[in-house]
């Protein structure tokens, strides 16, 4: 596989994740660009490795999250929320719901956002969410626990970062 | 509906709107070039001799999958006479929060960038039920140099849309299109702490966003170190 293949294939699902988790257009190209530059960098050994798309995620993972170290102050702008959203029905409540959740969401420290990503959206299983974050399953399976437990009560502002 | 069934639709419904991934391939190996280029330049102080065996072992070993890039550099076209100039020249009726230095641009913006403009689109710092003060478009730009604000290969910052006056009898309109390049600077529309959050261009007031000219982008050079 060249290195122009595995762009074309992974490349659209790292952005999503990308933008998921940043939930910013230039942030999520920032952030896909650059762990594709970083793998491009290592291509040989990457694309002999038994998944190159998993060493992809690592890579962009591991970028949102020194990012978000350097810059994280509990709140984030999401530039998408308003903007060209697709039309929905009129279910007012399950609307205000969903806002509310989002806002918990965005106020969720990084790798416990991380984690909820990865799981929920990504659907990795914890030793596939551990790999792509540098940790361990059980750290994964505490963090999403208690990242549950906040957005159920809205207590992120409480929540620590476990590592 | 359980909190993980509400928390993936939520992010499925994030996710559809990603951008598109035609810049990524192009962009990535930017970086590539990028990178490769700061290495040179970091070495190119050292002895000629050495600098010119670690330069090669630098990018002979710096990795990549084959032939050296080719890539473009910063390049784009600005109006005969106009380079440095402003891109809207507003009447004297017009009253300004700020006259524009470099200065300035290094204080008060959130970001700042040589660009050259690649698309012109819909505005992208409006807000449901927000009037916007100007006929604004959204111009997509490929970044040559980031100032201030940003490490992206591209940015869309709302810009008085191509024509425009800022006053109906005096000053001269902006012009630009695909090909222009420009020096913009802007703020966060909403502020926060992203400065590319609702980007919108400051024109007007002798300057802020102004065709490319090489003294102009030395000064927002210096001013922003």
């Amino acid at each position: 596989m060249t290195f122009e293949s595995f762009v074309e294939q992974q490349g659209s699902a790292l952005l999503r994740l990308a933008f998921v988790l940043t939930g910013n257009h230039h942030e999520a190209e920032d952030l896909t660009q650059t762990a594709l530059a970083d793998v491009y960098r290592h291509w040989r050994k990457v694309s002999a490795a038994r998944s190159p798309e998993a060493y992809a995620r690592r890579v962009l993972v591991n970028g949102f999250l020194s990012h978000r170290r350097r810059r994280w102050t509990g709140e984030r702008a999401v530039d998408v929320v308003d903007r060209d959203l697709p039309p929905v029905a009129d279910h007012a409540a399950g609307v205000v719901e969903r806002e509310a959740l989002r806002a918990r969401v965005a106020k969720l420290p990084p790798r416990a956002r991380t984690v909820v990503v990865l799981r929920f959206w990504a659907d990795l299983d914890d030793d596939a969410i551990a790999e792509a974050m540098g940790t361990t399953a059980s750290t994964v399976r505490v963090t999403a626990a208690r990242a549950l437990a906040a957005l159920r009560s809205d207590g992120t502002a409480d929540l620590e970062e476990a590592r | 509906m359980s909190t993980e069934q509400q928390l993936a639709e939520l992010f499925d419904e994030q996710a559809r709107q990603a951008p598109a991934p035609d810049a990524l391939l192009d962009g990535a190996l930017r970086k590539v070039r990028t990178r490769r280029r700061r290495l040179a330049a970091a070495v190119g102080g050292t002895a000629v001799l050495s600098a010119a065996v670690v330069l090669a072992a630098g990018l002979s070993l710096g990795g990549g999958p084959s032939a050296p890039i080719a890539g473009p550099s910063p390049s784009g076209t600005v109006p005969a006479g106009r380079a440095g100039q402003p891109i809207a020249v507003a009447g004297v009726s017009t009253s300004c929060v700020y006259g524009y230095s470099p200065e300035l641009v290094a204080e008060k913006m959130d970001f700042a960038f040589d660009g050259t403009v690649v698309s012109v689109g819909a505005p992208v710092s409006q807000r449901p039920g927000d009037p916007l003060p100007w006929d604004y478009a959204g111009v997509t730009f490929r970044v040559n140099e980031w100032f201030k604000g940003g490490s992206g290969d591209t940015i869309t910052v709302d810009l008085p849309r191509s024509g425009q006056r800022l006053s109906e009898d005096e000053g001269s309109p902006s012009e630009y299109a695909p090909g222009t390049r420009l020096l913009v600077s802007g703020m966060a529309r909403w502020g926060g702490s992203n400065p590319l959050a609702y980007p919108v261009a400051w024109f007007g007031c002798g300057g802020f966003t102004l065709y490319y000219g090489d003294s102009v982008a030395d000064s927002w050079r210096a001013a922003n170190r």
